[in-house]
């Protein structure tokens, strides 16, 4: 069974592989959504070269935003690899382990989705921007909302991870049928957040960019375009919520048997 | 000198743990607040002659303030939730600033007897954020049911209604899916505010520590810009414009 200097041992494996999990799958959604943007704000001063200066300062505002997922897992990533938190416990070193990747596939999975969201939603931003310049503060201030909006689901990831790396319950852990179950349940929980955020967020992300477009092509409208946004991210918001509500239950071990 | 990520100095005080250092920043922070707003208003001039700069400078954020809120709510009760909107972005906001202090201003001194703490922002700690959606969440709600009344707000949770013969019935499978809607706007505020400031000051540790020395010239005032300035600026402005919508759905409009 393992003991003390199995923990040591795999633990380079562990703290090397984690966040390299957790900022790789990352950098695939926020790569991806800051280019979007970069290319909708290219278009926008190729339609309107007189509104250079705003367009490429509403692109910074929302490519900045959208790195915030990327910033999440980079710090998860480096919590895991430079603090103890990524060290696999000498009792239950494989069920700890567990604990640890499941973080990082919460945190990185998770950061897929929301950070094309964020991405999208500032692209779109700069489209309406260059269509109709008059309206910058008004489309700027859309886009951060629907931008925070998008990020629920990788707060959610963030969640489960931090309480799988700092609150994981291991007692008991070092038994073989013990530790079984807790590394499933982690695993479990790690991947159910992480996967469970790509979809709601790119679907939150679709709502709040329409509601950007609209903010500026409808400004009559807006009190009903925005409710309306609430109202619409709420609901694709819903299955990220399922998605924690799982990953809960399996971290907390309410499971049959 | 040494950077550590460590977590919040506990101090025991009959049998309830307090987190010396955020209590301390949050203490300052809410003089600075006083400070700032009593230093803007102090010699205010009537209405019918030009406001001095100080004043104007007042005029700007309160209008500001003002407009947002009452184009969203209605002019009467907008102005109702005007002084919790604005208090809440700008104790945010400064919460959030107040981690720009230089590290070393507090080292080793002793104000009456209380050690000052190396000043970070207080909403690095869990706790604050997580305070402040617990007061939105009793502010929304309480107001939705004092404003609609409790039957209107029940009724909200088995939205939209199915009609059958003309009566209206709540909609059952709809009921947990509203519970967690709002569970999720009740978590995701605090969680955003929390992960996106103490993502940064985590951050500024490593990268500080890490950091080639010549890369010392310019990347600590870059990181401090970035995450201190801009993200604060950006994520107190979030959270108020969310809490504010968030009481506009649940309330609903004027009309």
């Amino acid at each position: 069974m393992p003991s003390e200097q199995f923990a040591e041992q795999i633990a380079p494996l562990v703290q090397y592989l984690a966040p390299a999990i957790t900022i790789g799958f990352a950098a695939i959604g926020a790569g991806t959504g800051i280019g979007f943007a970069g290319a909708k704000a290219v278009e926008g001063m190729a339609r309107q070269p007189k509104h250079n200066a705003s367009i490429l300062k509403t692109m910074l505002i929302g490519q900045a935003v959208a790195e915030s997922p990327a910033i999440f897992a980079l710090v998860i990533a480096f919590v895991i690899l430079l603090s103890g938190a990524g060290v696999p416990d000498a009792v239950a070193p494989v069920a700890s382990a567990a604990a640890i990747l499941g973080a990082a596939f919460a945190m990185g999975l998770s950061a897929i989705g929301s950070g094309f969201a964020d991405g999208y939603v500032a692209g779109i931003a700069c489209g309406a921007q260059a269509r109709q310049p008059e309206h910058s503060g008004r489309i700027t201030m859309t886009m951060l909302i629907g931008q925070a909006l998008c990020e629920s689901p990788v707060i959610f990831g963030l969640v489960i991870a931090s309480m799988l790396l700092f609150g994981a319950d291991l007692t008991g852990a070092d038994q073989a049928g013990v530790m079984i179950v807790r590394c499933g349940e982690f695993l479990g929980a790690g991947l159910a957040m992480g996967a469970g955020a790509i979809g709601p967020a790119l679907g939150i992300s679709i709502v709040a960019g329409s509601a950007v477009y609209a903010s500026a092509a409808r400004p009559k409208a807006y009190g009903v375009v925005i409710r309306t946004m609430f109202i619409g991210v709420a609901v694709a918001e819903s299955t990220s919520i399922y998605a924690l509500v799982v990953a809960f239950l399996l971290f907390l071990g309410v499971a049959p048997g | 000198m040494e950077f550590e990520i460590l977590p919040p100095l506990s101090r025991e005080l009959g049998g309830f743990t307090i987190h010396y250092e955020t209590v301390f920043m949050i203490t300052v922070v809410t003089g600075l607040l006083v400070l700032f707003f009593w230093l803007l208003t102090r010699k205010l001039r009537p209405a019918t002659e030009a406001p001095g700069r100080a004043q104007a400078m007042a005029e700007l954020l309160v209008e500001a303030f003002d407009n947002l809120v009452e184009s969203s709510m209605g002019a009467k009760r907008g102005r109702r939730y005007l002084p919790f909107i604005g208090t809440l972005f700008f104790f945010i906001l400064f919460c959030n600033l107040v981690g720009l202090i230089p590290y070393t201003l507090g080292a080793e001194r002793h104000l009456f007897g209380f050690e000052i703490p190396k000043p970070e922002e207080p909403t690095k700690n869990l706790n604050v954020p997580l305070g402040l959606a617990f007061l939105f969440l009793i502010i929304v709600h309480a107001s939705a049911i004092k404003i609609n009344g409790l039957k209107e707000y029940l009724w909200e949770y088995g939205s939209p209604p199915i009609m059958i013969k003309g009566k209206k019935f709540p909609n059952l499978p709809m009921i947990p899916l509203n519970i967690v809607g709002e569970l999720g706007k009740a978590v995701s505020l605090p969680f955003r505010l929390f992960g996106n400031i103490f993502g940064g000051a985590v951050i500024l540790t490593l990268g500080l520590t890490a950091a080639q020395p010549f890369l010392l010239f310019f990347l600590p005032v870059g990181l401090n810009l970035f995450f201190g300035v801009f993200v604060g600026t950006v994520q107190a402005f979030v959270f108020t414009m969310l809490a504010m919508t968030y009481i506009v759905v649940a309330v609903g409009d004027e009309n």
